[in-house]
């Protein structure tokens, strides 16, 4: 049986209705906008809850209504719509992940084609400080979750051509989509070749959280960080001049970057801003307090157990009188401090914001004196452990001191 | 693999672990003093004042005591081992401050002594060595105002800058350096109890002379120490009496603020020189009477003050000549200079010859306003 065009795109333009309501059953916000135009039937889909309503009703489904077509050619139909951007899609699937991504489509049944024209209205967070980089002078922008707003703010402080904002998908089922930025002619091909490897190697159905690119790109066997990452667009900026490659992802306020060294955890967002002989004078602060970090509770246990000589004498006398009541020894009493203070730690991140503090009052003030005062421990021992605590917190990287402390165990 | 490596890290942990002794700070007590006595019998004698830090049940507190122990055996080491046996925790050396012979220890001889405090690990080279002129009992439970502990006071006087011209004090490490060098003569600081007026004290009353480790003599002659401090550059401060420069019967005193000695030898085939020149800058202290500093004055004081310091070199150094005891090593600083010749006692073919270089500065290096060329600003 031999059909006519106009039956074949009739026909076509059923089945894909046919898909679509059947791909989207159960949702809610699907939606679809039957026309009857001059030609032909004409239906507008899209998800009500990522697009924006009044640019469809202006800009796609008016022009539609009001278009006087000669000729039913796809062509004359896109030179009529006012949407800024109107793509040609060719297959069924396409057409899903083109309304997934807040696409509207837009399906004529005098037409072989398929329209997809833009009109996608996210939710997005506004630009705020992000609380984990505070700084005293300098930038206080900071990440949203939409990736198109972390590449503006990209791009707002690098006016450079050779600024590369390579997009890609990942994620076979959600298609996440992130941003792969780079300096062309800075960042070594080499560097810019194996991120994008490692990406287009994710083969996960569901990607949510950069994590899964991070574990990828990461050194393997080694405790230390050799990604970075920022919620500071200037941040970001400085690391891609400097030939790094940065990556963005939609749904995360951090963006990360590779390489990363060790050395960049002393390295604070203000140091570039403030007084270079003061903040130079603070990266030493921070390297000590590293280094107090991971050595002092050793330090104080070798010294009090074995190292006598190495203690004035007035404070080897104090520090026995201090210890004479202390039924364990030393090294059992420093893991019983630390471990408190990993408790207190946790509970302390796990707090909503307003019960958090009272935490941290309860664990210094109280337990603290609570477990000299019970014979749990000295007093001395209180302080190297909280002195070795917050020490850790002088460096940057969030995660770092995690792994910090469990070095210091 | 993984395994396995992780298994053999654990095992070098544990046997590095092993091999270590760890004794908590509060599980020890800590020995401050050492004294070693000797009776007829050649008996050693030691007493011990020990620090212990202990929890009072009593009193519900932590507390610090002082102990003081004493034990007899044919070494010192039979009787430390005596004083462990009526401890309850372990003694640790690492604290002690200072250790002090008795009277009968020097002029039995301390080479007896010497080589368990060398030898045992536990000891430690820091500790000042002195001599006690009292008996060790009486000296021990002397209630010093100053500190509770006497180890502590005596480290505290010893350890401290001298303000005195006096030769340093000797602490273990030097005083065993030094008696293998030269002849076998070191010196060691003498105390002794002071109990005449208001609380009793202790002082420093003289310089215990020691020759093949055995007491030779003492000396409390403060000209004769003034000029081994000189002689063995251990200066620090110190002040020197002169004669005022105006007055016949009244005295200056000379702020000793630095002193350099620089030592040569040279030998002529019949005598040995020992050149000592000694540099001094100095202060004026304090005059009987009062003195203007002037032109004419400053030089008079200078030339008293380098008199003073040769007549006192010249007065040890012909002591120890007369006594025959190579105190300021004389034979080691020949062997070093002239290595192939052997002479078994320089010292007796030696010759002192001092020169002395004093500058006396005043609140100010420009004593003479006048005749300097100054350029006062105009306005």
């Amino acid at each position: 049986m031999n059909l006519s065009k106009k039956e074949i795109y009739h026909k076509k333009y059923n089945n894909r209705m046919e898909f679509l309501n059947k791909e989207f059953k159960g949702s809610f916000d699907f939606k679809c906008r039957e026309l009857q135009l001059e030609m032909g039937k004409a239906c507008v889909v899209y998800l009500d809850s990522i697009v924006d309503a009044n640019y469809i009703s202006d800009y796609i489904i008016r022009p539609l209504i009001n278009m006087e077509l000669k000729v039913a050619d796809v062509k004359n139909v896109k030179f009529e719509l006012y949407s800024h951007i109107v793509e040609t899609v060719n297959h069924e699937i396409e057409m899903i992940e083109a309304v997934l991504a807040g696409n509207t489509i837009v399906l004529l049944d005098f037409c072989e084609e398929i329209l997809s024209c833009s009109g996608r209205k996210f939710q997005v967070r506004a630009i705020e400080e992000p609380p984990t980089e505070t700084v005293i002078k300098g930038s206080r922008e900071g990440f949203n979750e939409n990736v198109t707003v972390g590449c503006s703010l990209i791009r707002k402080r690098l006016k450079d051509s050779n600024l590369k904002l390579e997009s890609i998908f990942v994620g076979d089922k959600n298609n996440q989509v992130i941003v792969m930025a780079y300096i062309e002619g800075v960042a070594p091909q080499k560097i810019i070749d194996y991120v994008k490897k490692e990406i287009n190697n994710i083969k996960n159905d569901y990607v949510f959280h950069q994590n899964i690119i991070e574990e990828r790109l990461k050194t393997k066997y080694t405790a230390f960080d050799t990604v970075g990452y920022t919620e500071k667009p200037d941040i970001l900026v400085s690391k891609l001049v400097e030939g790094r490659v940065g990556i963005i992802m939609e749904g995360t306020t951090f963006a990360i970057f590779a390489p990363y060294f060790f050395v960049e955890n002393i390295i604070m967002a203000d140091d570039y801003y403030l007084n270079k002989y003061g903040q130079n004078y603070f990266r030493l602060v921070r390297w000590i307090s590293a280094l107090i970090s991971l050595t002092l509770p050793g330090l104080y246990v070798a010294l009090t157990t074995h190292h006598f000589s190495l203690i004035p004498s007035i404070f080897v006398f104090r520090l026995a009188v201090l210890r004479a009541g202390v039924p364990y020894p030393t090294i059992v009493e420093i893991v019983i401090m630390m471990f408190f203070f990993q408790v207190l730690r946790e509970a302390g991140v796990r707090l909503p914001q307003a019960i958090g503090p009272a935490i941290s009052i309860v664990g210094a003030l109280i337990l603290g004196d609570a477990a000299i005062r019970s014979g749990l421990a000295s007093n001395v021992t209180v302080l190297v452990v909280a002195l070795s605590a917050i020490s850790l917190f002088l460096i940057q990287s969030s995660m770092e001191p995690y792994l910090f402390g469990v070095i210091l165990f | 693999m993984k395994r396995a490596i992780i298994f053999l890290i654990l095992i070098t942990f544990l046997i590095a672990s092993i091999g270590c002794s760890y004794e908590d700070i509060n599980r020890v007590i800590f020995v401050i003093t050492i004294i070693i006595d000797v009776d007829e019998h050649e008996m050693v004698h030691v007493y011990l004042e020990l620090f212990h830090a202990y929890r009072s049940n009593k009193e519900n507190s932590e507390m610090g005591q002082r102990i003081i122990m004493k034990e007899t055996g044919s070494t010192i080491g039979e009787a430390l081992d005596k004083v462990n046996k009526s401890s309850s925790q372990k003694l640790v050396y690492s604290q002690n401050k200072v250790i002090l012979f008795t009277e009968k220890a020097v002029k039995h001889g301390i080479d007896d002594f010497l080589d368990f405090l060398i030898r045992d690990q536990e000891m430690i080279l820091r500790p000042y060595v002195a001599v006690v002129l009292d008996d060790p009992v009486t000296f021990l439970q002397t209630d010093i105002k100053q500190n509770e502990f006497i180890g502590l006071f005596l480290f505290d006087i010893f350890d401290r800058p001298l303000s005195f011209l006096v030769p340093a004090h000797q602490q273990f490490f030097q005083e065993i350096n030094r008696r293998e060098m030269g002849r076998n003569v070191t010196f060691m600081t003498a105390i002794k109890l002071n109990t005449e007026i208001f609380h009793p004290k202790i002082t420093k009353a003289s310089y215990a002379i020691l020759e093949n480790d055995k007491l030779a003599f003492f000396i409390e002659d403060r000209e004769i120490l003034m000029g081994m401090t000189f002689i063995l550059d251990t200066v620090n401060q110190g002040r020197i009496n002169i004669p005022h420069p105006n007055y016949e019967d009244k005295l200056a005193f000379v702020l000793i603020l630095n002193s350099k000695t620089a030592t040569s030898i040279e030998y002529d085939g019949n005598k040995i020189y020992l050149k000592k020149k000694i540099s001094v800058k100095g202060t004026l202290d304090d005059a009987q009477g009062g003195l203007v500093l002037d032109k004419a004055t400053v030089p008079k004081i200078e030339e008293f003050t380098k008199e003073e310091i040769k007549r006192s070199c010249l007065k040890a150094f012909n002591k120890f000549k007369d006594e025959g005891i190579d105190v300021f090593e004389i034979r080691e600083v020949f062997n070093r200079v002239y290595p192939t010749i052997d002479i078994d006692n320089p010292l007796e073919q030696t010759e002192l010859m001092v020169e002395v270089d004093v500058f006396i500065e005043g609140s100010s290096g420009l004593t003479d306003f006048n005749s300097q060329n100054i350029k006062y600003p105009t306005f």
